[in-house]
């Protein structure tokens, strides 16, 4: 490589009082001005807003800069957004460095302004001494496959599936039932427009089962996917036979299933005692005989030790089906002990508020003093503490009704499992980024969408299913994506051939061919694991070279201004 | 035909040469002769002090070479050249060699290892010195030397002269350090295991116990007895026995000079050890000797542990990145101590750290092909 | 005299446990500010050389993280990182420095509590040991 001198700019954020809160980011500048091979320093308000990237983009040309650092958040979500800024300015965008002072740094140590900003100093210290020994990298253009996979057919599986395949790909939708509707199908009338759930579910399963371009897997198993983004490899099992084929994208819409509320007021042992989804079923077959007085009971099993969260939907569930009780039934006696009503929206509160004008209870319970449910002769007696009222309830009942959260199931963990994708603390999938890729999974190419992701109504599902399908749908439709260059390079001069990292890779990335290593960068994922056992220095990782690590670990210790 | 004999030299001179019978040389020479190997690696011994290794394809060469030499440090893998080729083997030599196969520089299958029992060596400097102070002889009038029954026994125009070796050790002398505490005297991962330890009075000094272990050996065994070069015996049970005595006790001796050796360090608490190893390695001058040296080392001019760190260490990160790499492969031969000009204690250091990886994992380096836990891919679930 | 404030090195993967310290960021949990984050695509990269050069340079602590087991992000390539750490952990304590000051953690991307614990808890940890003996700055 061409000996050139090193011209680094550092562009410092504030992130409003984000970082400039804890961090006194002039003082950074100030330091950041001094450190070897740097030839411009700033801060700015924002760094990743218009003027920020302009500010990047002058500079660059102004003090000819040939690497670039922000200090800024973390660079799971704005390091594209700085690497494009910096390949708009004409530097290749692996000459660009992120350094976290955010996520790591003035969040963490907000009432330490001292402390992080002494930390900051290293952090960019580090960054700097990086940088220095960046390379320029060009990535590998991979053809994608024009297809992608749905596994999960239920109303976010089927909008996604129609949604791909009425862009043009093929679409392979697998689903493990013998029938495609996923939990819609158990379900009466949707909130809040009380139509029935076939009536909106009915046509869209026609409409995939009948298109051209979409291929329904139903009684299907998925048993492993292989590859990366534009190549999955897919087998599954259908009735004990594989089944191959390839995929450029996956979108994961496996669905939720309702909490069984074992053990809980004596679900199990009372027969009149069911579950909000039984409910469903009775009134869809209209088999529900005695309700002359309904109690519904809240927050099943949720927002406590088996299920920490708040369902979210089941407040309007109940209040939904409480409301079609007493369209069949005027006269009614129906409680819903809540632990707080989750009505969100306009749409929700004004059901909320119809549902009270109707003449159903609310009754507010603590989950200190949960209610009792007991039987009395023929009728089922439940007391509850009015917290409003301060005393305690006693209300005899034909039916109870309970409402329980929506809970991962297994095949959503083994399919977790399968495609290497995290599940988050409440079990459900893991998106890259609560608020900026929600629909996304951090590995490149898998999406997720509907209740596989936490508990949703059908329209948040279905919108969801249509992102999804909008992001799966980029990579098909351009044809080819990128391989971020940090595949490996083998020095063949400095291999002594002793091949032990051709086992190491985790895709046979590595091959000896005549005593000599081969590498095949398409199947190179970048791990690097070669790298680190390598007793040589002949295998390189390409921007997570040794010499690079190594600048960074000596940065920490080398202040190189006192 | 595995299994144990007793062999001889049926050629007088190298009979008479060699140091017990001579069959070492006589097989080597066959295989040679034969084009059952291209090649032949022997040490040419110059002085009682010194031998080069050389590699030849003349068997009236390698015939020549015969005779013991314990006044000489050499491990041999190293000098393995490409090829079909036949080699006698100390047992350091021959883990030296499995490891280097390996790690892809030589393929076992075309390497002939004759193996030689061994008690220990003696490194040249301190042997002449020994010679002197001990022995009262001039080291240069020395022409031979043999050890028997536990004595050092030197030989020169004049006559004989022994010294218990133990005696010689409680003084300073006698074999190097790394050859007192090792364990491992009967090259069993070598294709033969040949020396005089098993032999009857009568046929001490006269002839071989020969052990055939791998089926290489038996095609050498086999060749060097078609072609004339050797005439053999089975080896009584009787023999044998002694045989695995000898090694019982010499594997006793070692066992004593390990905890001798190793306790003072076991005893020292962790800062006190870490003293130690910064005393001790911080010596280190960079000269890189103990890498050239070591046989396992095959990294080539690139090694990492060839990584620039900082002068102000206190352990130079050349040692560190070269004791985490020999943790599991450490074979013991004590040639790193041997050629260090700053005299660290470096294969007793190196065995501190590889015995306690070794023991843990249960891999043993040097005799067999599997490969070094380092290298491993799968999880070990004990771990 | 000015109080001991520990230098550690935590080498992260970049889809789990840099995440997991983002979500510690995020969620605003506070940790003292000693640990100094290198970020690699994975835990199989960190090559053991680097926790040793780390310890050279003046380390009092490293910590080795990485997504959980059978959560890699490359199928297996931490179980190359578990069996090369425990060289690690058996080089440290043979040099007496004190096992403490290495750690393995598998922090997954939603674990930001566990990061900003085990960060805590090493700090502490290592106050009262005091700084690494192998340090250049420490005389013997």
């Amino acid at each position: 490589m061409e000996e050139k001198e090193i011209r680094i700019g550092v562009f410092i954020c504030h992130c409003g009082t984000n970082i400039g809160g804890s961090v006194d980011v002039p003082a950074v500048v100030e330091y950041a001005k001094h450190l070897p091979n740097v030839v411009h320093a700033e801060r700015n308000l924002y760094t990743c807003a218009d003027d920020g990237l302009t500010a990047i983009k002058n500079a660059i040309k102004q003090h000819k800069l040939n690497r670039v650092i922000v200090a800024s958040c973390t660079p799971r979500t704005h390091e594209p957004l700085f690497r494009s800024t910096c390949e708009e300015a004409g530097l290749n965008k692996y000459l660009f460095e992120f350094v976290n002072i955010r996520e790591h740094c003035s969040w963490v140590h907000m009432k330490d302004t001292e402390g992080a900003t002494e930390k900051t100093k290293e952090l960019v210290r580090m960054g700097v001494a990086r940088a220095t020994l960046l390379e320029p990298q060009e990535e590998m253009k991979i053809d994608v496959e024009q297809s992608a996979m749905v596994i999960g057919g239920g109303i976010a599986g089927i909008t996604a599936a129609k949604t791909l395949a009425n862009q043009g790909f093929d679409v392979y939708l697998v689903e493990k039932e013998a029938v495609l509707g996923g939990m819609l199908r158990n379900l009466y009338r949707l909130f809040p427009t009380g139509e029935d759930s076939l009536d909106s579910l009915q046509p869209s399963i026609a409409a995939v089962e009948g298109h051209e371009k979409i291929k329904v897997f139903s009684s299907c198993e998925l048993k492993e996917v292989k590859g990366y983004i534009g190549n999955f490899d897919v087998t599954l099992l259908r009735e004990g036979k594989e089944v191959n084929f390839k995929v450029g994208t996956i979108i994961v819409a496996t669905g939720a299933m309702e909490f069984e509320p074992k053990g809980h007021y004596g679900y199990g042992k009372y027969d009149h005692v069911i579950t909000q989804m039984q409910l469903e079923k009775l009134l869809k077959d209209g088999q529900l005989k005695k309700s002359d007085s309904v109690v519904m009971i809240q927050c099943v099993g949720a927002k406590g030790e088996e299920v920490s969260y708040c369902s979210r939907i089941c407040c309007m569930v109940a209040i939904k089906n409480a409301m079609l009780i007493k369209e069949i039934n005027p006269d009614a006696d129906i409680h819903i002990l809540h632990n707080d009503i989750q009505a969100y929206g306009a749409e929700y509160e004004e059901l909320y508020n119809k549902a009270r004008e109707m003449g159903i209870r609310f009754i507010k319970y603590t989950p200190e003093s949960p209610p009792c449910v007991t039987m009395d002769g023929e009728k089922l007696k439940v007391e509850v503490y009015n917290e409003l009222f301060g005393e305690q309830f006693m209300l005899g009942t034909d039916l109870v009704v309970l409402s329980t959260p929506l809970v991962q199931h297994q095949g959503g963990v083994e399919i977790s499992k399968l495609l290497r994708v995290p599940l988050g603390k409440d079990k459900f999938f893991f998106e890259a980024h609560v608020k900026l890729r929600p629909v996304d999974f951090a590995t490149d190419g898998i999406f997720l969408c509907g209740t596989a992701h936490g508990p949703a109504e059908v329209a948040e599902s279905v919108s969801q299913a249509l992102a999804a399908a909008s992001g799966a749908g980029i990579p098909l439709s351009r044809g080819f994506v990128q391989i971020e260059a940090i595949s490996v390079k083998v020095d063949l001069e400095a291999c002594i051939g002793c091949g032990f990292c051709v086992e190491m890779c985790p895709y046979q990335a590595l091959d000896m061919v005549d005593g000599k290593l081969e590498i095949i960068e398409a199947l190179c994922k970048g791990c690097g694991t070669c790298v680190a056992t390598c007793p040589t220095g002949a295998l390189e990782q390409r921007h997570y070279q040794n010499n690079q690590i190594i600048s960074q670990i000596k940065s920490i210790f080398h202040p190189v201004i006192e | 035909m595995k299994g144990c004999f007793i062999a001889w030299a049926t050629d007088d001179a190298t009979r008479k040469r060699g140091g017990s019978g001579g069959f070492v040389s006589a097989a080597l020479a066959a295989a040679l002769d034969n084009n059952l190997v291209d090649n032949v690696l022997v040490l040419k011994k110059t002085s009682p002090y010194k031998a080069t290794p050389i590699v030849t394809n003349d068997p009236k060469e390698v015939l020549e070479c015969a005779g013991s030499l314990h006044f000489v440090s050499v491990n041999m893998a190293k000098y393995v050249p490409p090829g079909r080729v036949a080699l006698p083997a100390k047992p350091c030599d021959a883990m030296g060699v499995i490891e280097r196969a390996k790690r892809g520089q030589l393929d076992l299958d075309e390497v002939y290892m004759l193996g030689l029992n061994c008690g220990g060596s003696l490194h040249p400097k301190k042997a002449k010195k020994m010679v002197e102070e001990m022995y009262n002889l001039d080291p240069d009038n020395v022409i031979g030397e043999d050890i028997l029954k536990g004595e050092l026994i030197l030989k020169t125009a004049d006559g004989e002269k022994a010294l218990k070796i133990d005696d010689l050790e409680e003084k300073g002398y006698g074999r190097r350090e790394s050859c007192r505490y090792c364990e491992t005297n009967i090259p069993r991962m070598a294709d033969l295991a040949c020396g005089n330890w098993g032999l009857p009075v009568d046929k001490l000094g006269k002839t071989t116990f020969v052990e055939v272990i791998t089926n290489k050996g038996e095609e050498i065994f086999k060749n060097a007895v078609d072609t004339g070069y050797v005439e053999f015996e089975p080896a009584s049970d009787k023999a044998i026995e002694l045989r695995d005595k000898i090694d019982n006790v010499m594997k006793g001796l070692a066992e004593k000079w390990h905890k001798r050796l190793f306790e003072p360090i076991e005893k020292l608490s962790d800062s006190e050890r870490l003293a130690f190893y910064v005393d001790a390695l911080n010596r280190c001058i960079g000269c890189g000797a103990c890498r050239k040296a070591c046989p396992v080392c095959t990294c080539g001019d690139s090694a990492k542990c060839l990584i620039e760190g900082d002068s102000n260490y206190k352990i130079p990160l050349f040692l560190m990145v070269r004791l985490l790499h020999l943790m599991d492969s450490c074979i013991g031969c004590g040639r790193c101590e041997d050629v260090c000009p700053a005299g660290i204690p470096l294969t007793l250091i190196h065995r501190r750290f590889a015995e306690r990886m070794q023991n843990k994992l249960g891999y043993v380096p040097g005799i067999n092909l599997d490969k070094p836990p380092y290298f491993e891919g799968e999880l070990r679930e004990d771990s | 005299m000015k109080e001991f404030d520990p230098k550690i090195v935590a080498f992260c993967c970049n889809w789990c446990s840099y995440a997991g310290a983002d979500l510690a960021g995020v969620s605003r949990m506070q940790y003292p500010p000693n640990v100094r984050i290198i970020k690699v695509m994975c835990s199989g990269r960190i090559d053991p050389l680097f926790v040793l050069m780390s310890f050279l340079e003046g380390a009092d602590a490293v910590l080795v993280t990485g997504c959980h087991i059978g959560d890699c992000h490359y199928i297996d390539a931490n179980h190359k990182t578990k069996n090369r750490f425990e060289f690690l952990k058996e080089m440290i304590a043979e040099l007496g420095i004190g096992e403490e000051r290495l750690r393995l953690e598998w922090i997954s991307a939603t674990e930001g509590e566990k990061f900003a614990d085990m960060v805590k808890e090493t700090v502490e940890k290592i106050k009262k040991m005091g700084p690494s003996p192998l340090s250049p700055k420490v005389m013997q």
